[in-house]
């Protein structure tokens, strides 16, 4: 019993984390239409914003969260606007964009490595001090709720966003099909840009959610990246609700994988999962 | 026509800029017979065990300084080349073909980490080049060649030593073991369960991880269920750092023994306010305070890894080898030919490359350091 519920809790610490990053992957995904690799490297630099800015400048940590957010998010339309959009505009196919975006990436994990070294770190203050919750016998820190919790009001901010404001319809017209919406006088250029923003922040989330929970190097963002991608695949790309419930379905099976073989079968189980929902589901669980 | 005949001045340029260079290239190599004698250092200068890395490096300049100091090798001076390893075999790799295919060494001293070693030793076997490892202790190392030595011995024996105290002085019957699938990780750790299980122990968990894994959380969930006596943790220093603090917050009570690579001092500070109870084995040494508080000086910090020990006393073993050869299979033959007594003890080594050591102590995590237990 105590086990069966920890190994859920972690299952939904993992999940909550890899829901971060497919949402704003996916956000990105369905407006930009490519696969954007460089958006792993946003969520590495909003975790070591975060640390310089929390850490290392000690302020306090509403303050260093908004400027890390909003400095990942700004990093992310600064990319869009001087490199995808450049690309875009000279018709570039997916592909050309993929590899300008692992160009991206490489660039953005190095300077981060020279700046702060490739050494481990943490972004807690104190690391013994975490307050630890019991439930049913499984053990939860405080942290990990406070990451659940902003977790699940992105994914409800976001969901409400794009359904119901005028820019949530844009959005969607975009992803449907950019040269009609600019057509009927959606600035898609410009709302793209803003897109970018958003994506790179809610990853910056994410990345800062790994630091205080088990902590950052600079190659972090790739695996951070494959998570998300494998839930929103499981899920159904540009499906959000989709993205969602696969990166829990991705993090159960995980968990659960470890438990029923060992620990080095985690990533083994979880690509054998993703081929396998491929094969029989090429467009996803949840199909949009 | 102006386009053309720019590429033309362009390419001629070129061609008279690459052969000058080449032309220069061969007059310096005429003249190398005098120059200094090229090493190169491979090293965990960043990455997961970046600490341990840079004290080495730092023993290394330190013996190079005294070496040169007192007139070189045969009137010619050591320049060593540092590259960084990173403690993982892609970057070990380029750092050892850049030293070999530019830096033109005549040896490699390193790497740190088994994973480093594992990975760029057979390029240098290939390239005639002798490595000497100061702190590799993977058991797989030995079968590496004629022209490799280490001066740390192997983990056969600190696998064996690590059962041995479980069993016999911590009274440990039932273990779990959670390690790094890595050279090292995995070698100790299957030395470790054999030699447990052959005292009569048995163990309840076995759980590995990817060397870059930064959540142990579910392989920690088996263990706790387990309810083990006592945790073998073989693990390097980063993932331990994110295991410790993940093993604090599941509330799991269990003591900790480890390998030598947690005398890393960063993981000691950093896992300090866990107040979790850790040893760890290490090889037993009487590194001389001197030598210790001259690398302190070096670094600016207060704790020595014993791996600075055994790299300062790869730079002197390699420059006695070099009295007698100067490249190649016969210097790995006056390397192995080796009877030395260095800082880190008595060095002389056999058919694989390997020493003796002396044996393996342990000691504990206390107030951000390690003490000695017995």
């Amino acid at each position: 019993m105590e086990l069966a519920v920890q190994i859920g809790l972690n299952a939904v610490i993992a999940g909550a984390i890899y829901a971060l990053v497919a949402l704003g992957f996916n956000l990105i995904y369905s407006t930009a239409r490519f696969f954007d690799v460089g958006y792993g490297a946003l969520a590495v630099v909003g975790g070591y914003t975060m640390l310089y800015v929390y850490k290392t400048l000690e302020l306090p940590f509403a303050l260093a969260i908004v400027l890390a957010v909003t400095f990942a998010g700004a990093l992310g339309w600064v990319i869009e606007r001087f490199v995808y959009r450049p690309l875009r505009s000279q018709k570039a196919s997916p592909t050309v964009l993929l590899v300008a975006s692992i160009g991206v990436l490489t660039v953005v994990q190095a300077t981060v490595a020279i700046l702060f070294t490739s050494e481990f770190k943490t972004l807690s203050r104190d690391v013994g001090a975490t307050r630890v919750f019991e439930i049913f016998g499984g053990v939860i820190t405080e942290v990990q709720v406070i990451i659940l919790f902003v977790a699940l009001a992105i994914m409800s901010t976001l969901g409400l966003v794009l359904k119901y404001t005028l820019f949530g319809k844009a959005i969607r017209a975009i992803a449907d099909d950019e040269e009609v919406a600019r057509i009927v006088g959606i600035p898609s250029r410009r709302l793209i840009g803003i897109v970018f923003f958003i994506g790179s922040a809610i990853g910056a989330v994410a990345g800062i959610a790994v630091g205080f929970d088990t902590g950052l190097q600079p190659t972090v963002g790739l695996a951070l990246l494959l998570g998300g991608v494998i839930a929103a695949i499981i899920g159904g790309v540009g499906n959000i609700w989709g993205g969602v419930a696969g990166a829990f379905l991705l993090a159960i099976i995980e968990n659960v994988g470890v438990w029923t073989f060992s620990g080095e079968w985690k990533s083994t189980v979880a690509f054998a999962v993703l081929i396998l929902v491929l094969l029989f589901k090429p467009r996803g669980l949840f199909e949009k | 026509m102006n386009k053309s005949v720019w590429v033309i001045l362009i390419l001629l340029v070129l061609l008279v800029g690459g052969g000058w260079l080449i032309f220069n290239k061969d007059d310096s190599s005429g003249a190398k017979a005098t120059g200094p004698i090229e090493i190169g250092f491979i090293g965990p200068l960043t990455g997961d065990a970046a600490s341990l890395g840079a004290p080495s490096k730092a023993a290394v300049e330190v013996a190079v300084d005294e070496v040169n100091a007192a007139g070189g090798v045969g009137g010619r001076q050591l320049h060593v080349t540092y590259e960084d390893g990173q403690c993982n075999a892609q970057a070990a790799t380029n750092a050892a073909s850049k030293l070999i295919n530019q830096g033109g060494v005549v040896a490699i001293i390193g790497g740190l980490c088994s994973t480093e070693t594992a990975a760029f030793g057979p390029m240098a076997m290939q390239a005639n080049i002798p490595v000497i490892s100061y702190g590799s202790s993977a058991p797989s190392l030995s079968q590496m060649g004629a022209l490799f030595s280490r001066d740390y011995p192997s983990d056969a024996g600190q696998g064996t030593f690590g059962a041995e105290y479980m069993y016999n002085a911590l009274g440990a019957r039932k273990v779990a073991v959670i390690y790094h699938i890595s050279d090292y990780g995995t070698g100790i750790k299957n030395v470790f369960i054999e030699r447990f299980k052959e005292l009569g122990g048995e163990i309840v968990a076995e759980e590995g991880a990817e060397q870059t894994a930064t959540d142990y959380r579910t392989q920690l969930t088996k263990i706790k269920a387990a309810k083990p006596d006592y945790i073998y943790s073989p693990l390097y220093p980063a993932g331990a750092t994110a295991m410790f603090k993940q093993a604090k917050e599941m509330n799991i009570a269990t003591k900790f023994l480890g390998g030598d690579a947690l005398s890393d001092t960063k993981l000691q500070a950093d896992v300090k306010s866990l107040g979790l109870n850790i040893m760890f084995t290490q090889i037993k040494s009487d590194i001389p305070a001197e030598f210790n508080s001259k690398i302190a000086a070096k670094t600016g910090g207060t704790q020595v890894p014993v791996y600075s020990a055994t790299a300062y006393d790869v730079v002197y073993l390699l420059s006695n080898a070099l009295k007698t050869a100067d490249s190649g299979q016969a210097l790995g033959t006056a390397i192995r030919a080796t009877n030395y007594d260095g800082v880190s003890g008595h060095i002389q080594f056999d058919q694989n490359g390997d020493v003796a050591g002396s044996g393996y102590t342990v000691y504990k995590f206390e107030n951000g350091s390690a003490t000695l237990v017995e």
